[in-house]
């Protein structure tokens, strides 16, 4: 097999923890909520794309909790991201594509925000297993949605089912899946403490001290601790 | 209103643990030995379980749910029990020889829901009824529950504080539920027992209790559902059951009838059945199964 | 604005769209699974209280007498 056929998984994840790490940074940091993105141990850029259409939302979400809009080169690297990676990926299951469809979505309504206008049609529908554990899945797929001052069916329907989020949340936490658990952590600091069922801080601090220690956790445990902030 | 696949899949489970149990009992499987004494080299051998099944059978006998050959086999079930425990001696002699022990009423209480008694006995269990020191003993709260019941069920004073039992509870703390372990699935399950005194009186459990399990007891069956833990799950599904509307859907239904065996042998988890030990391994599992079936019917006629 | 350039190598680099295997590594990182292993709590004795207890403060079990008064 010729080695442009051979999945760049590994070097796309590597490079995803690495922007999770710097969108952390501008997250908690002292330097505001641009990303430092030209730093020496910076991945290849193709590989940086990659990480950037997975981040999605994410990447823009430093900004969107200090209320400013993002800075340039972040836009701009989102944007290409979104431009080189937003096709359907033909070989995707059907859940994964509707995973897929809704963060390329709101990625590209944030883009609209900042001046990137595009493309941007509506997925089919939100994910509505009716059966809580298998729902709650993709929704900790779509956790990135989970931002102030977004909105779709999605945000609707979980609004709707808190109760199953909260399930899904403890039962990923139960099977000692810490990542499944934070993702869904996350939708419930969005939902807010009133329309929480489960008392979210005890769990938020258990997975800060059980969790996989990773950037990318450690951005989804920051902005849930920015959700629950003042909004 | 309860789905009509699980009332046909815990008929149908109940009543193979119930006839495994008993062909078990009848190929002399289960006895106490009849030179047993008062105290008991290990309680947790054949008492335990005779007050377990006991139990089952005595609540297959208060529901009207379970068919006549059903009834027969409970029946049959609680006099081989009661002849273990020499007509009621045995608990009298033991309860005579260790005033504070609380097993004598527990074990006696099923029995005595299905019409047996030993006047010696009851007016033991009447005179350490009145005894600070035997109201006091120390015991975990779920424990405590399960001592209060069974008084209740005998018609012993004093009527006991529902509410602030409950409160002392697990369970009473309505804890966060992603923070439990095995163990204390079991006492969850148990505090929901006695409260509801095996499902009979829902209301006894607090409401804020009702409306906890209400949102996760769904989340337990399902964690311990997928790690083949049947013994627990049946306990959990017995749970469902003693709250005034089930909550769990028909998944852990179908897994623990998918479990078990076709002599009606319900395994305790997932690992291999020892044959050799078969009986002892899994015969509280039966009497999950016998409870978490009669009493999901039942349920489902209130 | 050269301070918001992103790389120097980026200009240099043409947009080509994503191919197939590069979707499909980032459809995976977007849609991972959940884990398929569960670590539920399982039976455990270290993990039952009463035996700390029993190790920490109970006396040590006496002998039954050989001759019970009774």
């Amino acid at each position: 097999m010729p080695s442009t056929e051979t999945s760049p998984r590994r070097e796309y994840a590597a490079a995803t923890e690495w922007l999770a790490g710097r969108a952390l940074d501008a997250l908690i940091g002292a330097g505001g909520p641009a990303l430092l993105l030209d730093t020496p141990d910076a991945p290849a850029h193709r590989a940086l794309l990659a990480a950037a259409h997975v981040l999605g939302p994410d990447l823009l979400a430093p900004a969107l909790l200090a209320g400013r809009p993002p800075d340039p080169a972040t836009t701009k690297l989102a944007a290409e991201a979104h431009q080189v990676f937003a096709a359907a990926d033909p070989a995707a299951p059907p859940a994964a594509a509707l995973v897929r469809a809704w963060r390329g979505w709101t990625t590209a309504g944030l883009l609209a925000r900042a001046g990137h206008a595009g493309p941007a049609e509506l997925p089919s529908g939100p994910p509505d297993d009716p059966a809580w554990a298998r729902w709650s899945q993709p929704m900790a797929q779509l956790s990135p949605l989970a931002l102030p001052g977004l909105d779709s069916p999605v945000h609707l329907l979980a609004r709707q089912r808190a109760l199953d989020l909260a399930r899904g949340a403890t039962r990923a936490a139960l099977r000692r899946d810490h990542r499944t658990a934070l993702r869904l952590a996350r939708w419930l600091a969005w939902l807010g403490p009133a329309d929480c069922p489960l008392d979210l801080p005890p769990l938020l601090s258990h997975l800060t001290l059980t969790g996989d220690g990773t950037p990318r956790s450690a951005l989804d445990l920051a902005l849930c601790r920015a959700l629950g902030g003042p909004r | 209103m309860t789905d009509a696949v699980v009332l046909g899949t815990a008929h149908q489970l109940a009543g193979r643990a119930l006839a495994w149990l008993h062909r078990a009992h009848q190929d002399g499987l289960g006895g106490i030995g009849w030179d047993a004494g008062p105290d008991l080299s290990d309680p947790n051998e054949a008492y335990k379980p005779i007050g377990e099944c006991a139990l089952a059978a005595s609540l297959v006998l208060r529901e009207p749910v379970a068919g006549p050959a059903d009834r027969e086999r409970a029946r049959a079930l609680l006099d081989f029990g009661w002849v273990q425990l020499q007509g009621g001696d045995l608990l009298y002699e033991r309860q005579f020889r260790h005033l504070l022990l609380t097993d004598p009423a527990e074990t006696y209480a099923p029995f005595h829901r299905a019409g047996y008694r030993h006047s010696r006995l009851d007016a033991l269990l009447r005179e350490l009824a009145g005894l600070r020191s035997a109201r006091a003993v120390e015991c975990r709260p779920n424990r405590r529950l399960a001592v209060a019941n069974a008084r209740s069920v005998l018609g012993l004073p004093p009527a006991p504080d529902w509410p602030a039992l409950a409160a002392a509870t697990w369970l009473g703390a309505t804890p966060e539920p992603w923070a439990v372990d095995w163990l204390t699935g079991y006492d969850l399950t148990h505090a929901v027992f006695h409260l509801t005194d095996w499902g009979a009186l829902p209301d006894r459990l607090p409401a804020p209790l009702r409306d906890y399990l209400a949102a996760w007891l769904p989340v337990w069956a399902d964690v311990w559902q997928e790690t083949g833990q049947w013994d627990l799950l049946g306990e959990l599904l017995t749970v469902d059951a003693c709250l005034p509307a089930p909550v769990c859907g028909r998944s852990g239904w179908q897994a623990l009838a998918a479990a078990q065996h076709p002599d009606g042998l319900l395994p305790r988890d997932a690992e291999p059945v020892d044959p050799e030990t078969a009986f002892k391994d899994n015969e509280h599992t039966a009497v999950v199964g016998v409870l978490a079936g009669t009493l999901t019917l039942a349920q489902a006629l209130r | 604005m050269s301070a918001h350039t992103l790389l120097p190598r980026e200009v240099a680099l043409p947009t080509r769209q994503a191919s197939p295997p590069e979707l499909g590594a980032v459809t995976r990182l977007i849609a991972e699974e959940e884990s398929a292993v569960t670590d539920a709590p399982a039976y455990c004795p270290e993990a039952s209280g009463e035996l700390l207890l029993l190790a920490l403060l109970s006396p040590r079990t006496p002998k039954r007498p050989k001759d019970p008064r009774r």
